[in-house]
């Protein structure tokens, strides 16, 4: 069972990041902005459907923070897609959000 | 050079909606998941039958357009920083409206997190970079926002 929850969990995670390259890509392409911006309302909409689920497997003051794992994937995603600078003290925030994660998870 | 000077300009106000307003529409999420009966397909039927649903809609859009606003005043990454607030919020939410019980160890990891993601925060000291208070939100471009 824990797995199913770990699975909707990671999945509502990249769902979540892939939603903000979204808005991303809207605030900086001009062109397709209606496109891009739609596209991440209906990101939104199934991650909702993800998330109701979530919620009821697992409390929501355990889910939530485990979201926060997002803050760390987004922030890969802009190195990835925007070449977003990742110095020392990001990296170092990014262990902090996972072992807290993992805190969270492993209880 | 006036927007050097940021504190006169950070939008607490519209911060402080913001997060009242994750909350909010997380202790909503949470309502609809509990009115909701049934499993699989029965469970998303259910859910969608109930007007918890649309106010969930009404807020996710309220955020979103607070959102907006608020990259129109301040840098994104400060904006972000500040809004990780509302994670021990809705841990708290959680706690009192629904009762859930917490052990030590989820406090403690949601405490390393919003550390960690007060590290990821601003990009560069104010002041020594003022021009990241100067560009438009739009060219800025990345507005991620924490709906």
């Amino acid at each position: 069972m824990i797995i199913v929850q770990t699975i909707i969990l990671m999945l509502c995670i990249g769902l979540e990041t892939f939603k903000q390259v979204l808005f991303a890509l809207a605030g900086k392409n001009s062109t397709n902005r209606m496109t891009l911006t739609f596209a991440a309302i209906f990101t939104h909409l199934v991650q909702l459907g993800l998330w109701f689920w979530i919620l009821s497997l697992i409390p929501l003051g355990i889910a939530f923070p485990l979201m926060s794992l997002s803050f760390v994937t987004i922030a890969v995603a802009g190195k990835i897609f925007f070449k977003e600078k990742l110095g020392i003290r990001r990296w170092a925030a990014t262990l902090l959000v996972a072992i807290g994660t993992s805190l969270i998870w492993g209880h | 050079m006036d927007r050097m000077k940021f504190p006169d300009k950070f939008p607490y106000r519209l911060l402080i909606l913001l997060v009242l307003a994750e909350v909010l529409t997380l202790c909503l999420e949470k309502i609809v998941v509990l009115k909701a009966s049934g499993e699989s397909i029965d469970f998303y039927l259910s859910i969608m039958l109930k007007p918890w649903l649309w106010l969930v809609l009404i807020m996710s859009g309220v955020q979103l357009l607070l959102w907006v606003r608020i990259l129109k005043k301040t840098a994104l990454s400060l904006a972000y920083t500040v809004s990780s607030i509302s994670v021990p919020l809705t841990m708290f939410a959680a706690w009192i409206c629904f009762g859930e019980s917490l052990s030590w160890h989820v406090w403690l990891g949601a405490f390393l997190i919003s550390i960690g993601i007060i590290l990821i925060g601003p990009d560069e000291e104010p002041g020594h970079h003022p021009t990241i208070y100067e560009k438009d939100s739009r060219t800025e471009g990345t507005s991620q926002n924490p709906i």
